[in-house]
């Protein structure tokens, strides 16, 4: 689990769901170019990419180091 | 964060439809942003300042920053933390902290402090919790958080970007303005909530012939490690064309902290006032004094770590015709206007001052509250000036920051140097949510 970032985040009540099917991409990082060039071509829709920003912090466990 | 959107997720869906459908609005078209939590959205999202004061306060209409993200297509996708009341509260407060949200943490130390008051916007930004985040500035509270979280804001000119619907500390000096992790982005972002491109100012060769002066009086001398950092900042500026003039001292600076206080306080009591008073019968709260009586009511919740010292002078307050009064908001913007950045500016023929943003980010101490060494942004603040920081470079694995600032109006010159800069040196570094800051030489 990924203590570091819940820290970071704090106590609020992220919203549940399921996991976005999204293909292997790397949130990190991106611009509003990078994000707009993959809406456009269909690769990525608005709903996922909020739902991956919507994700609980755990569900994140080893994106980031935790030092 | 202090509150996600819960209709985020329909939102995207009706503007994938509409994508699929029509095309893109713009470049914002589905892209998810926060939005600090003193800004008014007319949703199923409290606006609170990070007060628990305000707990359950639905605003009736959105901030005109929300009211144009929506427009041009972006997901509001929640709300971040504060320093409570945007840090308008105590002289001994601690930044990032408030009653409804906690401790906002530096995400390149946790145990390191995000400045503030934009705190959860600069930490959530840096730490890709999202794309892009609105802040709020009255004196550093865009600028700081971006310098010590190491990313983009951009503190815009008074004005530009209305004020309208923000729960405000004084009309003189508030502004919204975006907060991201590239020059380029930021710039986006302001170009939506102003109608302007700012896009077209996106030039990687912007430096060249650019005449930029360094204000050191005042600025300098705080930190070593800041100074080495801003320093080198500054070399490479010349490195890539930029002419630079060293010191570009602006005369007045340190001279108008006394009448800003007094602006700010007077300004406090008479602009809550109105806003928490248009709030409508079923707010918890209706004025300054409500907020006041609250919290001494609900002090270990509130006031476990800081009381409201500032709050209790600005309730002393008379109204806004006041000679008092007054006199200070003509000394601040002779002070820092005519006096003050118009005139070193115009001394020098400049394009834009520079100076450090902040030092590294210091550690959270509750029981003392804040020990930031210094800063910069007081003169643009007071003026209604923009400016933009860039990282600049690290001390310790903590970012620092490099301000641009200028005339009135000169968000469009600033962003070219901006970018210009980053580009040539590309110093951001995304944080790696380290326990402490790494301290082995």
């Amino acid at each position: 689990m990924d203590l570091t970032r819940r820290s970071l985040i704090g106590s609020v009540a992220l919203a549940a769901g399921a996991l976005a099917a999204l293909p292997a991409f790397e949130l990190e990082e991106a611009t509003v170019a990078d994000l707009q060039k993959r809406m456009t071509g269909g690769a990525l829709t608005a709903h996922a990419l909020t739902e991956r920003y919507l994700e609980p912090p755990s569900i994140n466990a080893g994106r980031r180091s935790t030092g | 964060m202090i509150e996600l959107n819960p209709d985020a997720l329909s939102i995207a869906a009706a503007l994938d439809a509409e994508r699929h459908a029509k095309g893109p609005r713009g470049p914002l078209h589905g892209i998810p942003v926060l939005i600090k939590d003193n800004i008014d959205t007319a949703d199923r999202m409290m606006t609170t300042a990070g007060s628990l004061a305000l707990l359950g306060s639905i605003a009736a209409r959105d901030a005109v920053v929300a009211q144009r993200l929506r427009a041009a297509g972006a997901v509001l996708l929640g709300k971040t933390n504060l320093s409570e009341w945007a840090n308008y509260r105590s002289s001994h407060s601690t930044s990032g902290w408030s009653g409804r949200g906690g401790l906002t943490r530096n995400p390149y130390a946790l145990d390191r402090n995000a400045c503030g008051s934009s705190s959860g916007s600069g930490a959530a930004v840096s730490a890709n919790l999202c794309a892009l985040a609105i802040g709020t500035e009255t004196d550093g509270s865009i600028v700081c958080p971006s310098s010590t979280n190491g990313v983009v804001g951009i503190k815009p000119t008074l004005g530009l970007i209305p004020a309208t619907g923000i729960i405000p500390i004084a009309h003189s000096q508030d502004t919204a303005g975006p907060m991201a992790r590239t020059v380029a982005d930021a710039a986006i972002l302001l170009g939506a909530l102003t109608g302007a491109d700012y896009t077209k100012s996106l030039d990687p060769d912007g430096l060249r012939g650019a005449r930029i002066g360094v204000a050191r009086d005042k600025f300098f001398g705080f930190s070593e490690e800041t100074d080495r950092v801003v320093e080198a900042a500054v070399a490479e500026m010349k490195r890539h064309g930029a002419e630079i003039i060293d010191p570009a001292d602006i005369p007045t600076a340190g001279k108008f902290d006394d009448s800003e206080s007094e602006v700010l306080s007077y300004e406090f009591k008479n602009d809550l006032n109105l806003y928490l008073g248009a709030l409508g019968p079923k707010a918890p709260v209706h004025s300054l004094a409500d907020v006041i009586a609250f919290n001494d009511s609900h002090r270990e919740q509130e006031m476990p770590y800081f009381g409201q010292d500032i709050m209790i002078k600005a309730q002393a307050k008379g109204p806004l015709t006041s000679k008092d009064y007054l006199d200070a908001l003509e000394k601040d913007h002779r002070l820092s206007r005519t006096e003050g950045i118009d005139a070193v500016m115009g001394k020098f023929r400049l394009d834009a001052l520079v100076a450090p943003t902040a030092g590294p980010a210091w550690c959270t101490d509750l029981v003392n509250g804040d020990h930031a060494p210094g800063g910069s942004s007081t003169p643009a603040a007071v003026a209604g000036y923009p400016n933009i920081n860039v990282t600049a470079g690290y001390a310790w694995g903590l970012p620092v920051g490099i301000s641009f600032f200028g005339a009135a109006n000169s968000e469009a010159l600033l962003i070219k140097l901006a970018y210009s800069f980053e580009q040539a040196t590309r110093h951001r570094r995304p944080p790696q949510f380290l326990p402490r800051a790494s301290l082995t030489p």
